[in-house]
């Protein structure tokens, strides 16, 4: 447990020590904020036509697309940057289990979305002085983008984890979530019956609940079995440089 | 072959065993869960739960019926939308099934029940097919009512009076929203220009009048008057400065409207003035259900008079707040910063709705079949633009079920609101600045702030 926590703090001070860190924060803040602002100045003037959870909903929905911006750009270092700089086969010396190093990362990717995440509820806040309004739906879609945000790392994490190259880690990861995203997109193209199997695995359709003000149980297992799977894939990918005769010396 | 190349195929071998083991396992458990799942609906409108009212209207069902649904793939998440609908009607009955049909797909079913657009459909009762303009709650509701119940049920809007008209889109002036509404709980409009002479027309369930500003012509008040003694309905609005005539309407039946405005200082909503009133009490043994508060932008008092009081016919429906007061100025409207006037003014609460019953003609006493009269001060708080302010529909769509006596529909309906209506937040200017600053400007500045610092140590100390 200590190798992961180590880890992870290797990781955050890694994070932390460079300014990019901050960059990719204060533009993730920029964009929820401005969505925010822009819904709630639309709401506010044009009274909103009928949008059944309101204001949130807009707001939750814009705010995914900030996650999966930046979120591909945290993750895309975190095994391609150590490939790239041979920092790994350090790393591989030590006495650390290879589950320990994946979720010492994620851990840290993770707490460094939390960083980015919570600041953003200080508009909302600042705004339910002058308007108090139903919490409910409010706290359910952060549960959401909370939920999607660990998705989208626990994906870029395996696609970091399969090259040395950051640039192709950002694209693939985009790649993946995007096609999780909009498997639905064009319905017409897939019979009934296929659209309603994709459905059971669209990111897209499963977040719709939780920015509506609605927590499902099975919405929160898939988004639980996402993040497991793609966790196990990364340590797969990590396994393989054992017959791959990669770093078969540690 | 090497041993190496052994190790390796075995490990291949090994990973994609693992692979499928653990992609197995997961979706089993996923299916799992979507088989046993619980849900939980924390959206303000309760959207992912019937309204009492649909609920009741669904349950009644003595007799199976199929909703057949149409969509569209071109339009995003139409069909979930529709699905989460249908299946909340399917689950608070089993007599309710349905089908999804992609209208590009099954033109011939599309034509076969002559739907032309998604989002809409039908609802077949044996042979018997309904038409449902917009798949929602509201309008699955009012077509099984619709198609449930036999015989047609007007509300008749009286006009000729300056009243508000039903068909009348104007934002202030307009009813037709409410309208809207009551078609969609199975009502037909009608609009009487006038009360006729010889009588209110048989099929009018219920008589709104809403706000008249010119006196009845002769005869008029007479015709109406026959109407509620013969055990008719009526749903009166009177605003400050309405007609003496309808006022002299109104005493006959044991009630009186004050010659006033009511004013609450403290329970305004903000930004307005102490004349757009607050409602917070309804008499919930007359309308069988708790309302939340409405707003009457204007209103005047509606009091039993004494011989109101002593037959009993005549029972208080809505309150204003301990905090009100009745502005007594002869029913002129008072100036922007007013104060209560201990020697003029009356402190509430204050009456501003009643309900009376009204014996049938050669009936002195016993109450087996009677007319009914609601009367409230106010006829704004139902206009297209007060409409869904608060409860003021509930208000207005309780008060018709009742006199209707339709106990299906006195109900709390769905929060929130309906197809094409307007949600208002209200922030003032420096407000809305604060908003601004503080969530797009100062939170991204001082983490960016932090970044420029962290830069600088680090060049600072790489210089060193």
């Amino acid at each position: 447990m200590s190798a992961i926590f180590t880890i992870c703090k290797r990781e955050l001070r890694s994070y932390f020590g460079s300014y990019i860190a901050y960059v990719l924060s204060a533009v993730f803040l920029l964009l929820t904020g401005g969505f925010f602002y822009s819904w709630l100045r639309y709401f506010i003037l044009f009274g909103g036509y009928v949008l059944p959870s309101g204001l949130w909903q807009q707001v939750f929905l814009d705010m995914r697309y900030c996650a999966m911006i930046v979120l591909p750009l945290v993750t895309m270092r975190l095994f391609a940057e150590e490939k790239k700089l041979g920092t790994i086969e350090l790393l591989w010396t030590y006495p650390v289990r290879d589950v320990e190093i994946v979720l010492g990362k994620f851990l840290a990717a993770w707490l460094f979305y939390l960083f980015m995440l919570v600041p953003t509820v200080v508009g909302p806040l600042v705004f339910y002085q002058f308007y108090p309004f139903d919490f409910g739906p409010f706290v359910t879609g952060y549960v959401g983008v909370l939920l999607l945000g660990t998705a989208f790392i626990a994906c870029g994490m395996f696609v970091s984890s399969l090259t040395e190259n950051q640039v192709v880690s950002a694209m693939g990861t985009y790649g993946i979530l995007i096609t999780f995203w909009y498997l639905t997109w064009n319905e017409s193209v897939a019979s009934v019956a296929v659209i309603e199997a994709l459905l059971k695995i669209s990111l897209f359709d499963r977040f719709l609940n939780f920015a509506r003000g609605v927590v499902d149980t099975q919405d929160i297992v898939f988004f639980v079995l996402f993040v497991l799977y793609f966790l196990f894939l990364t340590l797969a990918s990590l396994d393989a440089r054992k017959w791959r005769g990669v770093g078969a010396a540690a | 072959m090497t041993i190496k190349g052994n190790q390796s195929i075995i490990h291949v071998a090994q990973l994609t065993a693992q692979i499928v083991i653990v992609s197995t396992l997961f979706t089993f458990v996923l299916l799992l869960a979507e088989r046993h799942n619980w849900r939980f609906d924390f959206s303000p409108t309760q959207q992912f739960h019937l309204s009492d009212a649909a609920k009741k209207v669904a349950q009644s069902l003595d007799t199976d019926v199929e909703i057949v649904a149409f969509y569209t793939p071109d339009e995003p998440g139409q069909r979930r939308a529709l699905l989460d609908t249908l299946e909340l009607f399917a689950k608070a009955t089993p007599r309710i099934r349905y089908q999804l049909v992609d209208l590009n797909r099954s033109p011939a079913m599309a034509q076969k029940y002559g739907v032309n657009n998604a989002g809409s459909g039908v609802i077949v009762l044996n042979e018997r097919v309904q038409h449902v303009q917009f798949i929602d709650e509201e309008g699955i509701t009012s077509a099984l009512i619709r198609i449930t119940r036999q015989g047609e049920r007007a509300v008749c809007f009286v006009t000729g009076h300056g009243e508000h008209s039903p068909f009348d889109t104007d934002e202030r002036r307009g009813y037709n929203e409410v309208a809207k509404a009551l078609e969609r709980e199975g009502f037909s409009i009608r609009e009487l220009p006038l009360v006729p002479p010889e009588g209110v027309p048989n099929d009018c369930r219920v008589v709104v009048m809403a706000g008249p500003t010119r006196d009845f012509l002769p005869g008029e008040a007479e015709s109406l008057d026959r109407y509620l003694r013969g055990g008719g309905q009526m749903l009166l609005l009177i605003d400050p400065g309405a007609p003496p005539s309808v006022l002299t309407f109104l005493e006959r039946y044991g009630a009186k409207a004050g010659n006033d405005v009511v004013l609450d200082e403290r329970n305004r909503l903000l930004g307005t003035d102490a004349s757009m009133l607050n409602v917070p009490a309804f008499n919930k043994n007359i309308f069988r259900t708790e309302l939340d508060t409405a707003v009457f932008p204007v209103a005047r008092t509606i009091l039993p008079t004494e011989e109101g009081d002593r037959s009993g016919r005549v029972k208080v429906l809505a309150l204003s707040s301990p905090d009100s007061w009745a502005y007594v100025e002869g029913g002129k409207l008072p100036d922007r910063n007013v104060r209560f006037r201990r020697d003029k003014d009356q402190p509430g609460p204050l009456p501003v709705g009643v309900y009376i019953e009204l014996p049938m003609q050669g009936q002195a006493t016993e109450l087996q079949d009677h007319g009914r009269l609601i009367v409230f001060g106010d006829s704004d708080f139902a206009t297209n633009l007060a409409l869904n302010w608060r409860g003021n529909k509930d208000v207005f769509l309780n008060s018709v079920a009742l006199l209707a006596e339709d106990p299906t529909l006195i109900a709390v309906r769905r929060k929130g609101l309906p197809r094409g209506s307007i949600s208002p937040i209200y922030l003032t200017e420096s407000q809305d600045r604060v908003v601004f600053w503080l969530a797009v400007v100062a939170v991204p500045s001082v983490v960016a702030l932090a970044g420029i610092a962290v830069a600088a140590v680090r060049r600072r100390r790489g210089s060193r």
